[in-house]
């Protein structure tokens, strides 16, 4: 256990070593309703993206726009689709949600990008919705679908790769991340929080819906999460985060 | 008693020569140069303009702040700004408290430059942003407030009013401002502007507004490419005044769409 | 009438049976002519009886990837243990949990064919799967295979370019 959590470090430390002056900072935030053992459920998976100065979150400063994402998921932790469907990235971005079977959703969520123009920090409220793509040899792989409406109608996809992992973890998935235009010769929209929700919960699940299990076990200090991120600027971070273990 | 009239009669005389030849040598000294581009470039379609303007001048020392702005767009490009909001602030209003004033769905163009000063015989440079919304119309033409935000080396916000004018062909569309001298540090020269990018309209702006009772989203077109090119490009016009009393004019044209 | 009279009387009546039913025998088993065929029985006339035979299949097949289609992938490769031959695999995610199989093996002088399903889960870098085969078509010798509930297990590689590893197990009557 201490071996596991001294190599653990090692690894997050490795990264930072090596890695530029931080210039944005990430935090995450998992959740599991109900959160149960072995119980179907929902899992929500908050990252919030905050500019750096100094060395401290800073509201004034828009984070860089994040590129790629690792999420470390703790061992255990699995989807459950009854009936498998995917979607491919090219029918989402060109026909958006409507074109994908509906028995390839498997969740969805909300955005806010901001993007620095003028004197001005500018705002979007972005739609997320989780479709299961293609798999990689059986191995499930994920397309993200961000629309955007307003002031700008954008959309955009976002890739995700599910990997084996190592302990404390099971898998992981690798995200990469378009940029997401704004204007012409304008900086790119930079994500300042990220929630998506795979799964649904007991109370609006239908008996076949797709949702998540939770792990039968619980280690010690609960579910163990992580993230680690590379941003536009060649900058890079990581966040840890754990959920208690069913009471 | 003579002597000495006849003395300042000479300095004075001399005095206007130098003033002549300053403004003179200004006139021949002062360039603008002037890039701009439609975004996507597509006939007919609605589009982003945006204008990258460097100033230079051949003479040594501060070179002269603008005063004036006009610009003309080539003819047939439209500029339809029907479901974009507008500003009911004035430019007083806009000034004194900022862009907040304005709703954002009045916001029809961005910009930022880089203005210099001569400080102890040094240029430092002093970023500048730039917004532009839109105001209520006035005898039917367009009218924009620009707020233009500088902090530093002095912090310094101002808002100025843009009216639309006409130009004939090959012209069409085109705006005039006013930029007013601005007092730098006690003491020290008047800045002047070393580059400026300015950028209007997307392709794909739109705005939720309530349409017989619902909402709806309503796509701006703003910018729209005019339907045909000349040969040679389309062709704009800025002509710039300055304080010196020069007026320079610059007829760059944007390169036609490739044909695909 | 003496004992002895009794006997010489018997004697002649048993072989008089015997002889009518050799006679009988004789008749049904004698091939009539088309012409002469019994109007009454028209039935044609049955082939050899076949002996059915019965064998415990146990098998093991390495299998590499040779195309994958959405959530199907395609193997080939050879099979050992009771019958030894090429073995096709064509393996279906229906969920994330369970696994869909059509199986073709191919020995010397025929094939066997079945479709299985078993659950199927991940642990790491490998996925294992473990359920049921039917096998009910075959071809040459194994014309009139049979067999369900066959157990059915393997594993999935990811590290070797999702190569498998099936095991068949149970009786087949052919």
């Amino acid at each position: 256990m201490i071996r596991t959590a001294l190599a653990t470090m090692a690894v997050w430390a490795a990264p930072a070593a090596v890695a530029q002056a931080e210039t944005t900072s990430a935090t995450i935030a998992p959740s599991l309703f109900p959160n149960r053992l072995g119980a179907r459920a929902a899992l929500t998976f908050t990252i919030r993206y905050a500019g750096v100065e100094f060395g401290v979150p800073s509201p004034l400063n828009v984070p860089s726009p994040v590129r790629r994402a690792v999420l470390h998921f703790p061992a255990g932790l699995r989807l459950d689709i009854p009936k498998l469907r995917s979607c491919t990235v090219a029918r989402l971005r060109a026909h958006g949600a409507s074109g994908c079977p509906a028995r390839s959703r498997i969740g969805s969520g909300h955005a806010l990008v901001e993007s620095r123009t003028g004197s001005q920090t500018i705002t979007e409220n972005i739609t997320l919705q989780a479709f299961l793509g293609p798999p990689q040899n059986l191995r499930p792989t994920f397309a993200i679908l961000a629309q955007g409406y307003t002031p700008i109608e954008e959309r955009v996809v976002l890739k995700g790769t599910v990997l084996a992992d190592s302990a404390p973890y099971g898998e992981e998935l690798k995200m990469s991340i378009p940029p997401i235009p704004t204007l012409p010769n304008e900086p790119d929209a930079s994500i300042a929080t990220f929630s998506l929700t795979v799964g649904q919960s007991k109370r609006r699940r239908a008996r076949d819906a797709n949702t998540v299990v939770v792990p039968s076990s619980c280690p010690i200090g609960g579910f163990p999460f992580a993230g680690e991120f590379t941003y536009a600027d060649g900058s890079a971070g990581a966040a840890l985060a754990t959920t208690p273990c069913p009471g | 008693m003579l002597c000495k009239a006849r003395a300042l009669i000479a300095a004075l005389l001399a005095f206007a020569c130098m003033l002549i030849a300053a403004v003179a040598l200004a006139a021949d000294t002062e360039t603008v140069t002037i890039d701009a581009r439609f975004s996507p470039d597509k006939l007919g379609a609605p589009t982003n303009l945006s204008a990258t303007a460097k100033f230079s001048s051949a003479a040594p020392g501060p070179q002269s702040p603008v005063t004036k702005v006009t610009a003309y767009a080539p003819a047939g490009m439209l500029v339809d700004v029907r479901g974009a909001g507008t500003c009911a602030a004035t430019a007083a209003k806009l000034e004194a408290v900022g862009p907040s004033v304005c709703p954002a769905d009045s916001r029809v163009g961005f910009g930022k430059g880089i203005g210099l000063f001569e400080i102890a015989g040094e240029n430092v440079p002093g970023p500048f942003t730039l917004e532009f919304f839109l105001a209520r119309k006035e005898h039917g033409h367009i009218v924009m407030l620009i707020y233009v935000s500088a902090v530093t080396p002095a912090t310094e916000q101002l808002a100025l009013v843009a009216r639309e004018v006409r130009a004939p062909k090959p012209y069409g569309f085109g705006i005039t401002f006013d930029v007013p001298i601005i007092p730098t540090l006690p003491g020290a020269a008047l800045g002047w502007v070393d580059h400026v990018f300015l950028t209007f309209g997307a392709k794909n702006v739109a705005y939720y507004k309530t349409v017989h009772g619902k909402k709806k989203l309503v796509h701006v077109r703003g910018v729209v490419v005019p339907t045909t090119c000349p040969r040679g490009g389309f062709p704009i016009k800025a002509i710039i005044g300055f304080a010196d009393g020069a007026m320079v004019t610059v007829t760059p044209t944007i390169p036609c769409p490739h044909k695909q | 009438m003496s004992p002895s009279a009794r006997l010489r009387w018997a004697k002649p009546s048993v072989t008089l049976m015997a002889t009518a039913a050799c006679l009988t025998a004789a008749m049904a088993l004698a091939p009539l002519s088309s012409g002469e065929r019994s109007k009454i029985d028209r039935r044609p006339v049955p082939p050899p009886a076949r002996v059915a035979r019965t064998i415990s299949l146990n098998e093991t097949g390495h299998l590499h990837l040779t195309s994958k289609h959405n959530f199907t992938l395609n193997e080939r490769g050879s099979a050992s243990g009771t019958v030894t031959g090429a073995i096709y695999v064509h393996l279906t995610a229906v969920s994330t949990s369970r696994v869909t199989a059509e199986v073709n093996i191919y020995p010397r002088g025929g094939s066997l064919s079945g479709n299985g399903t078993a659950s199927y889960r991940r642990a790491g870098a490998t996925a294992s799967f473990s359920g049921s085969l039917s096998i009910g078509h075959g071809t040459g010798r194994y014309g009139h295979v049979h067999g369900s509930g066959l157990r059915f297990s393997g594993t999935i590689q990811e590290s070797n370019h999702d190569a498998i590893t099936v095991h068949v197990s149970g009786k087949v009557s052919y």
